[in-house]
């Protein structure tokens, strides 16, 4: 969710404009990767990302850790490679080598003996919060109807950020948790979730008619709600790191885990909401 | 590319793979049906565009009650939202939909799905897609040859008259051409009962890719293979060639 400047002082124009600018390029080079990319180029998509937001979450998690950050994010990019093979073997491996590795790294190459442990253990939960919760993607495109479980992600973590957006800008006034986003309000939240719940239904008005009704509100309010505790989690990782924005990458968005964050723990859930719906039939 | 003007004028297909394709993502069958669904759509759209005239899928066959109960139960399931969702598509393209098969085997709810997307299509000029539900090549004739026997008992024709054309009039098939072109998919090798009468000259192309992963490239594939084959009916090639 983008911090609404509600008291004090005007919204930053120049930045709302930058973001919608970013918004209408950056959309629809989205929406055609989705709809007409194959699955591999899909799933190069999100090595990409996965890569670019473990250089992220390194530099704020590690930021004296410069080089030990991008070799990581580099190995870690190719963990969702694991997933799209459907080999639980390989998952596990891949998992254990990147974890001896971290573990040789930090001995090897050990600063202060005090924080090794606690540097060992940020080093590792990159890797989970990064390219393990995000390479549920490429699961859930690999699924029938993949392409429009995507889509349904999307526009539910986006019109959620939306209805967020706005209603906490115009109605906030409880505040959420504030020891962890102190813009954030509940009526802000709950605004998401009717946000969210306003998406899911317009898309199964639109591209994805398959979806049952009772489906489209439960996903919504779950993967909704689900989204803004990825949030909430992430600002607790900033204010935890000391950091105001994860990055720079996206002009006026601030960086690429600022904008992922609702959706790296929506991922999953949609992925396995989507597997208890094929179930059920 | 395909050739536009040698389109097989009637395509067949055994979509089969959908199980294997789920195991070997540690998904359960009915995930790879659902998948599979999702190739019924692109590979109809595609064939309708394409403009081949009749376009019929092996969807379940008279020995596939035999499968798990849950599975039957998914499948019909599946088979029920595919025909619901699918009309309004079917209109938007133009496309007739039939069903082959013993129909009485199927649940009333399904039934009443498929008349009620046969009647909505009726009018529709394009391509004719057909499912073979419950369908099962040698009960087609067995049935086509009580009818006969039952029509000749009562004396409706002689003996005599009954020749190839006259028998086909018996099949719930009829009044479609015969397959020029049957795919099977998933790497079997085999033709399953399915419409054994009708395949008799039939062109056969077999490929290993799993029917959830059948898409485009692998229908023009076949297709481009299709196109380059002589077809000769019993013929010489010479007698072909010379306009015969």
């Amino acid at each position: 969710m983008f911090p609404c400047r509600w008291h004090g002082g005007t919204i930053r124009q120049e930045f709302t404009i930058k973001r919608v600018l970013t918004a209408i390029v950056a959309l629809p080079l989205l929406i055609l990767l989705v709809l007409k990319g194959s699955f591999f180029l899909f799933a190069c998509f999100i090595l990409l990302l996965s890569f670019l937001g473990l250089i992220e979450y390194f530099r704020m998690a590690l930021p004296e850790r410069k080089p030990e950050g991008m070799a990581a994010s580099l190995i870690g990019a190719f963990l969702p490679l694991a997933l799209v093979y459907h080999d639980p073997v390989r998952l596990i491996s891949s998992l254990s080598a990147v974890v001896i590795l971290s573990a040789l790294l930090f001995l090897f190459r050990m600063t202060d003996v005090k924080r090794a442990a606690g540097e060992t253990a940020l080093f590792l939960m990159g890797f989970f919060y990064v390219p393990f919760l995000l390479g549920h993607l490429i699961l859930l495109r690999g699924l029938p109807f993949g392409v429009q479980w995507i889509f349904l992600l999307l526009t539910i973590v986006m019109s959620g950020d939306s209805g967020a957006y706005y209603v906490g800008c115009r109605f906030g006034k409880r505040k959420l948790y504030p020891a962890v986003s102190p813009n954030k309000s509940i009526e802000g939240a709950l605004g998401g979730l009717a946000g969210s719940l306003a998406g899911a239904l317009i898309a199964r008005a639109t591209f994805f008619p398959e979806l049952g009704g009772g489906d489209a509100v439960i996903t919504a309010l779950l993967l909704g709600g689900i989204g803004q505790l990825g949030d909430l989690f992430e600002s607790l990782l900033k204010r935890s790191f000391g950091v105001k924005d994860s990055g720079v990458i996206v002009p006026g968005h601030g960086g690429i885990l600022d904008r992922l964050d609702s959706i790296v723990f929506a991922a999953p859930a949609a992925y396995y909401y989507a597997m208890f719906v094929f179930m059920r039939l | 590319m395909v050739n536009p003007k040698k389109l097989p004028r009637h395509l067949a297909i055994i979509m089969d793979g959908n199980g294997r394709w789920a195991r070997e993502r540690m998904l359960r069958r009915i995930v790879g049906h659902q998948k599979g669904v999702e190739t019924v759509r692109t590979i109809v759209e595609e064939c309708s565009r394409l403009g081949i005239r009749y376009l019929t899928l092996f969807a379940f066959s008279s020995e596939n009650w035999l499968r798990p109960k849950t599975e039957v139960r998914a499948l019909m399931a599946l088979l029920k939202r595919y025909v619901r969702t699918e009309a309004g598509r079917m209109m938007q393209n133009n496309i007739r939909f039939a069903v082959i098969g013993n129909r009485s085997d199927l649940p009333t709810d399904v039934n009443r799905e498929i008349d009620d997307a046969i009647f909505r299509t009726s009018g529709n000029s394009g391509m004719t897609l057909t499912l073979a539900l419950s369908y099962g090549g040698r009960q087609e004739i067995i049935r086509a040859a009580t009818l006969l026997a039952a029509d000749l008992a009562a004396g409706k024709m002689d003996a005599a008259a009954v020749d190839e054309s006259f028998f086909e009039r018996y099949l719930y098939s009829f009044g479609m051409p015969e397959p020029d072109l049957l795919i099977r998919t998933s790497g079997e090798m085999r033709i399953s009962n399915f419409l054994l009468w009708q395949l008799a000259y039939t062109e056969l192309y077999f490929t290993d890719v799993n029917w959830p992963d059948f898409g485009i490239p692998e229908l023009h594939t076949a297709l481009r293979d299709y196109q380059a084959r002589e077809r000769r009916f019993g013929r010489t090639s010479d007698q072909l060639h010379a306009g015969h």
